[in-house]
């Protein structure tokens, strides 16, 4: 029997992602040598517990750190679950030391 | 009631600060000093990085709680950006209140939340020269 064409998956219509760019401070960008990390989401809204996710996948040498981390978007510290946007300036801001 | 924030390039200038509520009964003027060590290791100096504009939107966030929670009448927060040499002053806190009590804990409570909270990241900046030495 034939399948229902409308229950098939349609293989030309991309996957939701979502790229992001995510700024690094203190031993995060000491530790990767970088001040900005890519990461790709396969998520169109993607939270910031799904964010973290993809940062250890992309950069897992900054594991030990993560107990520190709280991830910014525009400038305000972000909860796990809130979902973050295409034009958000999203960082990940782990031990701070200011003063 | 009133907090002002300034963060500034390099090390901070002296400071001409005038608190002028009339009900104030004492102030308080801390400052951050760089020491010539890190360790055991000399330096030159710290370099520091601020995450703009969160950095001062969080220390603004901690003076108006500091107000809330202790009742001090003003504070100015100056927080040095780049490099500030060592015995350079790269950070300070005034404070005024209508007593002693209340402005020495809000002193201690908003340093220990900048240095948990605040978006700003210091790293020495070694004497290379004295490195060198060390290792020859």
């Amino acid at each position: 029997m034939a399948e229902n064409s409308a229950n098939s998956i349609d293989p030309t219509i991309p996957e939701p992602t979502m790229k992001i760019d995510v700024l690094l401070f203190g031993v995060e960008a000491s530790t990767l040598g970088v001040d900005r990390l890519t990461v790709q989401i396969p998520e169109d809204r993607p939270t910031c517990e799904s964010l973290r996710e993809a940062i250890l996948e992309a950069a897992p040498s900054i594991r030990p750190h993560l107990q520190h981390w709280r991830i910014s978007i525009n400038h305000q510290f972000a909860r796990a679950d809130q979902r973050l946007s295409h034009d958000d300036e999203v960082a990940i801001i782990g031990l701070v030391s200011g003063g | 009631m009133s907090v002002h924030v300034n963060i500034t390039d390099g090390p901070l200038p002296t400071s001409t600060f005038h608190h002028t509520q009339d009900s104030l009964g004492a102030t308080v003027c801390f400052e951050g000093i760089v020491r010539p060590l890190e360790g055991s290791d000399a330096i030159v100096g710290l370099q520091y990085r601020t995450y703009d504009p969160m950095a001062a939107q969080e220390l603004r966030r901690l003076g108006e709680q500091a107000v809330e929670r202790f009742g001090v009448l003003s504070i100015l927060v100056d927080h040095s950006r780049g490099f500030v040499p060592v015995h350079g002053c790269s950070f300070r806190l005034h404070m005024a209140a209508v007593h002693r009590k209340e402005l020495l804990m809000a002193m201690e409570w908003f340093i220990g939340q900048m240095k948990k909270n605040v978006p700003i990241w210091k790293s020495p900046v070694f004497d290379a020269r004295v490195k060198a030495s060390t290792h020859n």
